[in-house]
């Protein structure tokens, strides 16, 4: 029973796909299969948001595959509760409208599937997965990778990432990208001075100097050609509020001395760089630094793809696990 | 007037407004709907009503009240289910569960706050309908009790799913929904007889929340019931205004004479003016007032003159905007119904000698109407028939130049007296000299 230990450590864990059909799903029923042998476990269970996949779920094609036992608490949007394939009672209907309608906070009464739908901004996501945690041992998030999700997974104190064969054709290519997102969630997390403050901030570029937080009024990283000659004038630690992109991440790169330069983001979901852009920065001594470290406690991978192609998975899972130090499983095996 | 246009013009009453600890939708809804009351019964009722809630709040300890409160606040409103329910329509889970929770908070509710003063309707039935486990706990299913029907598909189903037959669990679980819809059906029937009681409820939840919002309001700011007269006057004792600190109490009789007031500037005239506006509103909206003990005629409506830069806005000028208004105030005042009308600086922006012409025409054509009508102007010589009072103004004795602006307030004596002259107090070159104006400028170099 892989990972199920490790798993227990925690009060929240999401769940990530790093593309559609990388088995974050098959994940998901994986860890409630095995979580449901643990009777006296209470578990509750959201998502983050709703993405790239709202069309279909608004459009009602898209059907109820997450399986749950009775006892679990489940999150969703009033929408999406009526696609169920549960009985289920309702506990709470809150005030807060999604898109989807009201969020629907219910218990499983029978074994079934449900689609999951939470709340669509960050700070009522955490308020939830806070009120869940005080009356549930463990919530486990449906979480999403995707600079259209609204959520982080950050917002939980672990998490777990499925890659496999639907991300490319090419072996190689899957495992840069999975290491290039292990490599993030390893990134340290900032200790040093401001760290509430830092936290509350929402956009913009600021220097962390000894007297205090410096907005550096750049309004956009999108726009940094035209302030390459500000970035450092009030030092080397700097805090991006945002997304990190990959013009910004290549002018650090450039400078002369990288080791000198401390960039804290939020989390590593900010980093919207070329992998090759960061790793180069980082090797050559530059660092990132983040504000919330989420806790990678496994990668699953998935050897099919949907469109056609297999890796041989042997192949696969060796490829991976030379490159990336965390345990790893083929969910299908497990 | 609805409380809600009333708060859109008055920012003293909105200001109240925002500081109310409303804990329903129900009671925001009820309160912006108030009509501008004139019924001495209605707001002797509303007085009543705060009294007892604020007798109740006595009675609770800090943890049981923020209690009550989180109950009230649990309690949403779930007026558009049982509109659903009047078109029979088929209530969704999600409704029946609004229902179900209501009716328990309701009676939750009704066991923690005993009173004859609110009658809150009686909701078991409607539990009963929606629990047949008898659990009264929060939660609502189409429940396997309520028919063996659906109880017995329900068990092929999982048995399907247990066999890990996809197909067959599918095609039994759509079964199970038919049930569900027939007795959703059914409830909707069994409920349709509790419409009436679940509107009372509502509206009854609505009058308690707003009756305690008010009475934590009078506790806050001391608020004070009044006697509501029919002699023709508006008479305070230490009227103050609740948003100001440290407002001096004043106290202020209006009769049917026109009462027109000097006082030198900063001396607080438009203050006055905004304090008996205020009142004046939260007396007909049913709540307590910013003042000791008064005696007090309602009136049909208030109307305010008081330049607050607000004209600019409709491109008048402030000369032409003040003119028409009070054009159009004159026009109500001739119905010799009773207002209330409170004007400051009349015709400010114009020249003294037509400025006091407009003055006194004004205080001429509105003369014994029936309505209360205070002005505050800086001209001398007004001669119409009025009361004359002036804001007693500055502590001269304890004034040593220079003075900062802020502490001005504190030696200034707001309140008002009689003026047996018509002269308007000339302090404003006084008040230069204390605020150590350029001296070269007021002419004292």
């Amino acid at each position: 029973m892989p990972f199920i230990e490790e798993v227990l450590k925690y009060k929240s864990i999401s769940f990530v796909g790093m593309e559609k059909n990388a088995g974050k799903t098959q994940t998901l029923n994986y860890v409630l299969s095995r979580l449901r042998t643990f009777s006296n476990i209470k578990i509750a269970l959201t998502s983050i948001g709703v993405d790239g996949e709202t069309t279909d779920i608004v459009t009602s094609t898209s059907k109820p595959e997450i399986e749950i036992y009775p006892g679990t608490t489940f999150v969703t949007s009033q929408a999406l509760y009526s696609q169920k394939e549960i009985v289920s009672a309702i506990e709470e209907v809150s005030n807060q409208y999604t898109a989807l309608g009201k969020l629907i906070t219910a218990k499983a009464i029978t074994r079934g599937k449900v689609l999951l739908g939470g709340p669509s901004n960050n700070k009522s996501l955490k308020e939830f997965i806070e009120k869940l945690t005080q009356t549930h041992d463990i919530t486990l998030v449906d979480g999403a990778l995707s600079r259209k999700s609204f959520g982080s997974p950050s917002i939980t104190q672990a998490m777990i990432l499925s890659t496999g064969a639907s991300l490319s054709a090419s072996l190689p290519v899957v495992v840069k990208k999975t290491k290039f997102i292990y490599q993030m969630t390893q990134l340290p997390q900032y200790q040093g001075e401001y760290y509430e403050e830092l936290q509350q901030i929402e956009n913009g570029i600021y220097a962390i100097t000894q007297e205090g937080i410096v907005d550096l009024e750049i309004p956009s990283l999108m726009m940094i050609d035209k302030y390459k000659d500000k970035i450092f004038t009030y030092g080397k630690r700097l805090f991006v509020a945002g997304a990190l992109n990959d013009k910004f991440v290549q002018l650090l790169k450039i400078q002369k001395n990288p080791q000198e330069i401390e960039i804290i983001i939020k989390d590593f979901t900010k980093i919207f760089a070329q992998e090759d852009n960061v790793i180069q920065y980082l090797n050559k001594g530059g660092q990132i630094k983040v504000l919330e470290k989420t806790n990678l406690i496994a990668i699953t991978a998935n050897p099919i793809s949907p469109t056609g192609y297999n890796f041989n998975n042997e192949e696969m899972l060796e490829a991976l696990r030379k490159e990336i130090p965390i345990n790893i499983y083929n969910i299908k095996q497990i | 007037m609805t409380f809600q246009q009333a708060i859109s013009q008055n920012p003293s009453l909105q200001a109240i407004y925002s500081q109310m600890e409303i804990q329903t939708p129900m009671a925001r809804h009820l309160l912006l709907n108030t009509p501008f009351s004139t019924s001495k019964q209605w707001i002797e009722q509303q007085w009543q009503e705060i009294e007892k809630c604020q007798a109740h709040l006595h009675t609770l300890n800090h943890q049981n009240s923020q209690r009550f409160f989180m109950q009230l606040s649990n309690i949403h409103d779930i007026k558009g289910s049982i509109k659903l329910l009047q078109q029979n329509q088929i209530l969704d889970d999600v409704s029946l569960f609004e229902i179900k929770a209501f009716s328990l908070n309701i009676k939750k509710l009704k066991k923690d706050f005993p009173t004859e003063l609110f009658q809150l309707p009686d909701l078991q039935e409607v539990i009963n309908i929606l629990d047949p486990e008898k659990l009264e706990n929060q939660q609502f299913y189409i429940y396997s009790a309520y028919s063996e029907e659906l109880s017995q598909a329900r068990k092929l189903w999982q048995q399907a799913k247990n066999e890990e037959n996809e197909q067959k669990a599918h095609s039994l679980y759509v079964k199970t929904l038919e049930i569900e819809h027939r007795i959703r059906e059914t409830l909707g029937i069994k409920l349709f007889p509790y419409i009436p009681a679940l509107l009372k409820a509502l509206d009854t939840v609505a009058k308690i929340d707003l009756a305690f919002a008010k009475a934590k309001l009078t506790i806050e700011y001391n608020f004070k019931t009044a006697t509501i007269t029919t002699e023709k006057k508006i008479k305070y004792q230490s009227i103050f205004h609740p948003l100001i600190k440290n407002y001096q109490p004043i106290d202020v009789e209006i009769g049917e004479e026109n009462y027109l007031i000097t006082g030198a500037n900063m001396a607080g005239k438009t203050m006055i003016l905004k304090t008996l506006a205020l009142n004046q509103l939260l007396l007909q909206y049913g709540f307590m007032l910013a003042c000791e003990k008064a005696e007090l005629t309602l009136v049909e409506n208030v109307y305010t003159s008081i330049g607050d830069g607000q004209n600019e806005m409709q491109g008048l000028s402030s000369f032409a905007y003040e003119v028409k208004n009070l054009h159009n105030i004159i026009q109500e005042v001739k119905t010799n119904k009773t207002f209330l009308v409170l004007v400051d600086e009349l015709a400010r922006t114009t020249n003294p000698i037509e400025g006091k012409q407009l003055v006194e025409g004004f205080l001429k054509v509105c003369n014994q109407k029936g309505s209360f009508i205070v002005v505050t102007t800086h001209y001398s010589n007004i001669e119409a028939p009025c009361k004359r009072m002036r804001v007693k103004g500055f502590k001269h004795q304890e004034l040593t130049p220079p003075i900062k602006i802020e502490d001005i307030s504190k030696h200034i004596d707001y309140s008002l007296i009689e003026d047996k002259t018509n002269q308007a107090p000339t302090e404003a070159l006084n008040l230069c000299r204390l605020l150590g104006i350029d001296q070269e400028w007021i002419g004292e170099s």
